[in-house]
């Protein structure tokens, strides 16, 4: 016991490991702070936002090279690991919540609702995801996933005043919260079955067959037990079939940049924790096949996923609603890739994923006008006629999302394909192909809305905003620039180092 | 002594209770004391596993759960007084504008 | 250089996407038609070039030019990249050439047009993504171009949004063609499966998909190998991305719905472009389909079918452009059944000159059209080659062409088809006479219809009046002949269409006709296509490719064929030009009688049954059928799935532990095993 509590006083801090979370939580308390102070200018404020995240860029990007040397940095006692893994999901949050910012500015100003504590929460909740994807212990995932949601569930009821956005985050925290437990008695009963809470410890714990603390065998029935609760609490996380039900309902009532930093940032961090956990520690050939449990379970729920989020979208008729069930539909494709144990088919294909979806939800929060009422699919009639270029942008990011060739949206369905039909996943791919077949008919028809369809009354929309504009812009290039020429990216990842990985 | 397997027990009971309690309940109140009970289940195991492993690891997860529950309370009443104001009921099932 | 003929039309598509809102219509015609026109000169310059390279190891001349690689995962590696052999060669020849006569005559057409620039924003991406799918040195470039025609001719169907029916033309395209897409995509999955890449062409190490798939041997004839993984199942799921494309039976039901949209995309993509990227992507991957030869064998049988159903419906239909838009598929019909026998350079050649009368006759139908005040009923035309003297002529020459009438375009390349199913080597038993008597009925039934559409809008009695008055509304003008962008067009494509023939003209017959001088310029286009397409071996049992060297047989054959069309165009001039009675009553009676007895004992049977079976059972009922049902089908599981969504948290609670209690259980169980 004395010898346990001495080694955790050696706290191995590493403050330049952690910079990127630094500096935004940093910034977080300052938008929070000088939200607080008398006539807080909007501008200043996103500058504030937008500088933060800009630096904790740079301070990720900065982290690369000495990764690339070292192959991954360890602090405060294997609790945060920084390698590539990480930095790729940082740079996906980084991106992500800067965006969120410039599409939310013009909405914030709109409803006259307070800038300083969304700014803040925003950037609290990318800290927390940031946490997740650099956990190297369950109890960093936990802190990081709590980080996250309880921001991510203060967003979400933001317009204090609307029945709608109240009962969409009382839902979310509700089940959220339900789900988290789950995935909290997971990490209870797997640090029992092996002793350790530390990831790599548990994987060593299930390589070994034994337990870190008592030299024990490891305890299988805790040990799958465990992995079972983890696997509900995640699958809850990332919206996956049968624990998707939450999704549309919170995705609707949400405003809309709220919904489009849930349907991208959020996911993507379930994903990375997700990776985390499932593919670099419950590796294959050891613990009682545990390896083969996950796997088969997870192909069915991907399945399940696929098929219930693209039919499901089908007759949808409220624009936010039909990309709910589109995100659940995506989730499962990220499963797909999941189950083949490739973390970076699945890492691309989030990027792919979050990279549209932002644009195409930028571009809601606009179309949806004052109140963030306007989201009906009607209301989109005659568009193509009324703005040609808001249509065309929609059309593309659509088309991505779709998987059409040319598009990141093909570039990451094609990775993740390939990645698990190689590994035998026929089932899987073949239903993720006709699916995503099927998802061709509810992406179009929003198009079939603008462009052929006559407008009842010409709605008295806005100028786009500037952070809409600069967002939709951005999501665009970076669909072509995946769809068209991921080769230097592929390659980062290819050669990405990750231990975990590398010593199977 | 106690055996493991019966704080084990003991919490997978606990945790069953809350589980079972939040679609019992209607009172949104209740439904989150529901879910504090779930996590303070878990909170037993943590501390019945740390002790039988000899381990600090799960006392200190259990100092975290709890500043993660009291920041969650912090959030979940706000947001529940929130509701409160709006709909002057706390009745889960009063909230079903969005659905299909 | 590749790319320049490739992207001219994307640069025009943006620009006119971008400001042409804001630009006047002089402007944007400008724009539109020098972006193609770019693009038809570097096509030529680079086809010109084609002619002086050296010839590759197995004897083709090529030119690849690679932008970059595209996608490089792993050993798998894809390049954006561009080929230019014989094959693309002679397809972005016409494609690029009819396609700036379209534009052209298109300026005219869309003229005062609200959506002038859209038109024409669409139109030159469609241009684009045409040039990529024939150009693309691998099958997922060919993917994009395809999916990106679909996308284009999808937009343009619809382009009339206001109209119902033009919203639910354009939907009923899309879902088809997806049908055939999915063929398609998957049979390209099995190939990167089956060969590592996708690519056409051999590169730094790497044996393109095609040259390893010329290298295997022969599969065997039968029903089983059809399902085994091998070419035989790539070639049929590629097909069926064809039948999808260009509109073949079971999947040509669209086509004619797609008549929707305005009359130059009829003609460009409808007719001359798009629809053939079937019998493009069949000719490019023959190294597969020539090792399999059951596929061969069911795409004979499908492509002669079409032909002679769409022919028979083709009678019976009043809309003008309908009664073109089921010669197409018909036509279409043609190539297939071509390739089928394993003439893919006579289905090609089909293809080009097809390209040239059947633009020519959707342009001049737009012309008239266009003279008529968009009325596209012929029972409301009649006697307009008053009025429309140019478009008249041109039209008529492209109804002799398509007719088979001697020594215009159609007349050789149908010929060649014919002589090549009687004589093919791939059919098994004796198919190939059997289809080949059906390709010779299709030609007497086409050669009727041509006649009929054309007596009936052209000549006799003016009955536009007549309808005018009947609707109460009077047109004010006299029917006037279209613009000359508009004619001009017309008249280049009717020269064509006469001349086009003439570099293909069939061995057996250039000896009798041609001076011996001429030889190689007659059949240049054989000669010059020849090196794509691999040999074909004899399938087992077959008994007509004895009859290949056979050159008196090929001269009787073509003699019937020239006899039939004759006697088709005859008839269908004599049965249709009697029509309206009041002209010469003395000898009505006796022609009546002749008329009655064709009417009862051919055309009203075979219009009842085109009309009633073929095209109501068959393409409303049966088809339209299975669309519709699956369609509805997906949206009651859609709202089922939905139905979850009671909007109660408390149930969401109780699906989380059920769903938990699943995973739950389904662990602990394989945990004790």
């Amino acid at each position: 016991m004395m010898t346990l509590l001495l080694q955790t006083s050696v706290l191995d801090i590493n403050y330049v490991a952690i910079w990127p979370m630094i500096i935004l939580s940093i910034s977080g308390i300052a938008v929070l702070l000088f939200g607080i102070a008398k006539d807080p200018v909007h501008r200043d404020m996103s500058m504030i936002g937008i500088v933060g995240f800009v630096l904790a860029g740079v301070a990720t990007g900065r982290l690369w090279l000495p990764v690339k040397t070292v192959g991954q940095i360890r602090a405060f006692s294997n609790m945060v690991i920084i390698d590539h893994f990480s930095l790729y999901f940082f740079f996906i949050f980084i991106i992500i919540g800067l965006l969120t910012l410039l599409i939310s500015a013009s909405f914030l100003e709109a409803e006259r609702l307070p800038v300083g504590e969304f700014y803040s929460l925003v950037m609290f909740a990318v800290v927390g995801m940031m946490l997740m994807a650099a956990a190297g212990h369950l109890v960093m995932i936990f802190l990081g996933l709590e980080i996250a949601s309880i921001s991510t569930y203060a967003l979400a009821g933001y317009r204090r005043n609307d029945l709608r956005s109240n009962e969409s985050a009382i839902k979310y925290f509700v089940l959220g919260s339900a789900a988290t437990a789950f995935l909290l008695y997971g990490m209870a009963l797997i640090y029992g079955a092996t002793g350790s809470a530390e990831l790599e410890g548990i994987r060593t714990a299930i390589i070994d067959n034994v337990n870190a603390a008592t030299k024990q065998p490891v305890h299988t029935e805790l040990l799958f037990l465990g992995a079972a609760m983890m696997l509900v609490g995640f699958s809850f996380k990332v919206s996956a079939v049968p624990f998707h039900l939450w999704t549309p309902d919170v995705y609707e009532g949400a405003p809309s940049s709220v919904t489009a930093f849930m349907a991208t940032a959020s996911k993507a961090a379930a994903f990375a924790a997700f990776l985390r956990v499932f593919v670099f520690c419950f590796v294959p050939g050891y613990g009682q096949g545990l390896h083969s449990a996950w796997t088969t379970s997870l192909e069915t729920i991907a399945i399940l996923t696929m098929i219930a989020g693209n039919i499901a979208a089908l007759t949808q008729h409220n624009f936010k609603r039909m990309l709910a069930y589109s995100s659940i539909a995506h989730a499962g494709y990220a499963l797909v890739g999941l189950i083949a144990d490739d973390w970076q088919a699945v890492a691309f294909y989030l990027l792919t994923y979050s990279i549209t979806n932002i644009g195409a939800f930028g571009l809601i929060t606009y179309l949806a006008g004052r109140g963030d009422r306007e989201t009906e699919i009607d209301d989109l009639a005659g568009l193509g006629f009324n703005n040609l270029g808001v249509s065309i942008a929609m059309l593309i990011l659509l088309l991505s999302l779709a998987g059409i060739p040319l598009t990141a949206g093909f570039m990451g369905k094609f990775i993740v394909f390939k990645a698990a039909w190689q590994k035998g996943f026929h089932v899987a791919v073949i239903v993720a192909v006709v699916t995503s077949a099927v998802s061709v008919y509810y992406y179009l028809r929003p198009m079939v809305i603008m462009f052929f369809r006559e407008l009842k009354v010409e709605p008295k929309r806005l100028p786009l905003p500037t952070g809409v504009l600069v967002t939709v812009v951005l999501s665009i290039l970076g669909t072509f620039y995946l769809g068209v020429m991921p080769g230097r990216l592929f390659q980062a990842m290819e050669n990405a180092k990750v231990s975990f990985v590398q010593s199977r | 002594m106690v055996p493991l397997s019966w704080y084990l027990v003991l919490s997978a009971v606990l945790f069953t209770l809350g589980a079972v309690g939040l679609f019992v309940k209607r009172n949104i109140i209740s439904i989150f004391m529901c879910i504090e009970l779930m996590l303070n289940a878990v909170n037993l195991s943590l501390v019945a596993f740390s002790s039988f492993l000899k381990h600090l690891d799960g006392q200190l997860f259990v100092f975290m759960v709890m500043v993660v529950a009291a920041a969650e309370a912090g959030v979940g009443l706000a947001l529940i007084i929130s509701v409160f104001r709006n709909r002057e009921s706390v009745d889960i099932d009063k909230l079903n504008l969005l659905k299909m | 250089m590749l790319s320049v003929i490739v992207f001219a039309p994307l640069v025009g598509a943006i620009v006119l996407g971008l400001f042409g809102r804001r630009l006047t219509e002089k402007i944007i015609a400008v724009i539109a038609c020098s972006s193609v026109l770019v693009s038809t000169l570097a096509a030529f310059y680079a086809f010109w070039r084609l002619l002086s390279v050296k010839p590759a190891e197995d004897g083709v001349r090529r030119i690849n030019e690679t932008l970059f690689t595209w996608i490089a995962a792993g050993s798998f590696s894809v390049d954006f990249g561009f080929l230019l052999d014989p094959l693309s060669g002679v397809m972005i020849l016409f494609v690029t050439g009819v396609g700036f006569l379209i534009h052209v005559f298109a300026t005219g057409y869309m003229h005062g047009d609200s959506g002038f620039y859209r038109f024409f924003a669409y139109m030159n991406l469609f241009m684009f993504m045409m040039l990529v799918l024939v150009l693309g040195d691998n099958f997922l470039m060919m993917f994009v171009g395809w999916e990106g025609v679909g996308l284009c001719s999808y937009l343009l169907i619809g382009y009339y949004f206001l109209e119902k029916f033009a919203g639910d033309a354009a939907k009923k395209a899309f879902v088809v063609n997806r049908i055939g897409d999915f063929g398609l995509a998957l049979g390209v999955m099995l190939i990167f499966l089956k060969f590592g890449n996708v690519s056409f062409v051999d590169k730094a190490n790497m044996v393109s998909a095609l040259s390893q798939a010329a290298k295997m041997p022969v599969e065997p004839f039968s029903g089983s190998i059809l399902f085994a993984g091998g070419l035989t199942t790539i070639a049929a799921l590629l097909f069926i991305g064809a039948t999808g494309k260009s509109a073949q039976i079971p999947l040509f039901v669209w086509l004619p719905d797609a008549m929707a949209g305005p009359t130059p995309v009829s003609a460009l993509i409808h007719a001359a472009t798009m629809v053939t990227a079937g019998v493009y992507m069949i000719a490019r991957t023959n190294a597969i389909f020539a090792k399999a030869p059951l596929a061969l064998t069911i795409v004979a049988i499908v492509g002669a079918l079409t032909a002679v159903v769409a022919a028979t419906i083709g009678l019976a239909q009043w809309d003008i452009k309908k009664v073109l838009a089921y010669s197409t598929v018909s036509q279409l019909g043609y190539m297939f059944l071509a390739c089928g026998a394993g003439a893919f350079a006579a289905g090609f050649f089909h293809v080009v000159t097809h390209a040239f009368f059947k633009a020519l006759l959707f342009l001049g139908s737009g012309s008239v059209i266009h003279a008529m005040h968009h009325e596209q009923d012929m029972r409301r035309m009649g006697g307009l080659q008053k009025y429309l003297k140019t478009t008249f002529i041109t039209m008529a020459i492209g109804t002799l062409a398509i007719s088979g009438f001697p020594l215009l375009s159609g007349f050789f390349s149908k010929d060649e088809i014919l002589w090549k199913v009687r004589s093919s080597p791939v059919l098994p038993g004796s198919l190939g006479t059997l289809l080949w008597l059906i390709g010779l009925a299709t030609a007497a039934v086409t050669a009727i219809y041509m006649t009929r559409m054309m007596v009936v809008t052209f000549l006799g009695e003016e009955r536009f009046r007549k309808a005018s008055d009947t609707h109460g509304e009077h047109h004010e003008h006299e029917p006037h002949e279209s613009p000359p962008v508009m004619t001009v067009p017309l008249v280049v494509l009717a020269f064509l269409s006469v001349v086009g023939g003439f570099v293909g003209i069939p061995e057996a017959l250039a000896e009798k006709i041609v001076p011996h001088s001429l030889h190689g310029v007659t059949h240049s286009f054989y000669h010059f296509l020849d090196p794509v397409f691999i040999k074909l071996s004899t399938t087992p049992g077959n008994l007509t490719g004895a009859l290949a060297a056979d050159h008196g047989a090929e001269l009787v054959s073509t003699l019937l064929s020239t006899l039939v069309a004759l006697i088709a165009i005859g008839v269908g001039y004599a049965v249709f030009s009697k029509q309206p009675l009041l002209t010469m009553p003395k000898i009505l009676e006796n022609k009546y009688y002749v008329d009655e007895l064709y009417d009862a004992v051919i055309v009203n049977p075979v219009k009842w049954t085109s009309k009633w079976i073929l095209w109501k059972v068959m393409d409303v009922g049966i088809v339209d059928g299975t669309v519709n049902g699956l369609a509805r089908l997906l949206g009651w599981f859609s709202i089922g799935i939905r139905e979850f969504q009671v909007g109660f948290t408390r149930a969401y609670a109780i699906f989380l532990l059920i769903g938990a209690l699943t995973v739950v259980g389904y662990f602990l169980y394989f945990g004790r095993l």
